[in-house]
């Protein structure tokens, strides 16, 4: 057989920890050095806007969306059982925070200093999914490309962890690069951009995985992805910059 | 600005807990057909 392997030997409960920990330290770096270096008044002006609540709409979102879309797709797979999804985690707490700010009226983006530390964090968190074999339910199809995967049986599959990776690292290099140069549009639509690219790639690499079908060639996932990336767009060309709100006020 | 970032580290650690694999939930391999096309 030509295509590269690996066999995958560690254990996937602890490889997922792992990197999953690490993602969370490279998230919250990330908002920090975010806020220090690039837009201390934007995150003023947010930090004042939001509460214990807004967080707790976050984290309530977060959890009900990853493990109703993960659990969602086992059923429909024929193989009930509790499982998670970081897409649906990234649905669910964009509609708690949707909802969150559409009860207080407000039009700004609050996401943009969460738009490259999402970046990183998914980018780090699906190391663990490549590594941790066919358990994991995150391995691609059959595929006869140099670069196939075997995740433990023998077949070369399509590696989309590591595709998902490639095109999130792009992203938080063009995010960052960015926030470097202090882009005006940053804090208005980074991320719309992050939740856009993140919800069109996905939608690609879904055609790559063996889940079921829901609709046509879709399964459940690309039908959340598509959501997602509509979201995007609206939102991308409706919001208000967060600081432009506060100076009007 | 430092309640913002207590907050925003309680719920990172408490999503990380919840959604990632330190809760286990997984589930055997079950091996797919030998043609399976993903759809």
């Amino acid at each position: 057989m030509s295509s590269f392997t690996n066999s995958v030997v560690l254990h996937d409960y602890i490889i997922h920890i792992c990197f999953d920990v690490l993602a969370a330290i490279a998230f919250l770096v990330a908002v920090y050095l975010s806020w220090i270096y690039r837009f201390p008044q934007e995150m003023t002006t947010l930090a004042d806007k939001t509460s214990g609540r807004y967080f707790a709409s976050i984290g309530l979102g977060a959890v009900i969306g990853s493990y109703s879309l993960g659990t969602l797709n086992s059923f429909l797979e024929g193989t009930p059982s509790v499982s998670r999804s970081v897409l649906g985690g990234l649905a669910g707490a964009i509609v708690a925070v949707e909802v969150w700010k559409k009860k207080r009226g407000m039009q700004a983006s609050t996401g943009y200093i969460y738009a490259l530390p999402l970046a990183l964090m998914v980018a780090i968190g699906r190391i663990a999914c490549a590594m941790s074999g066919l358990d994991d339910d995150t391995y691609g199809i059959p595929t006869g490309m140099k670069w196939g995967w075997n995740f433990g049986d023998g077949i070369p599959r399509h590696p989309v962890a590591i595709y998902e990776i490639i095109s999130m690292t792009v992203l938080a290099i063009f995010l960052f690069s960015a926030l470097r140069k202090r882009a005006e549009w940053y804090p208005r639509i980074a991320f719309y951009i992050f939740a856009g690219v993140y919800g069109a790639q996905r939608f690609v690499w879904e055609f790559l995985k063996p889940y079921p079908a829901v609709f046509w060639r879709l399964n459940v996932f690309h039908i959340v992805c598509l959501s997602m990336v509509v979201y995007a767009f609206y939102f991308a060309t409706t919001s208000k910059r967060l600081q432009e709100i506060k100076e009007n006020t | 600005m430092k309640r913002y970032f207590k907050l925003l580290i309680i719920a990172t650690i408490l999503i990380v807990a919840i959604v990632s694999g330190a809760c286990g939930f997984y589930r055997p391999y079950t091996p797919p057909p030998a043609n399976i096309d993903g759809h």
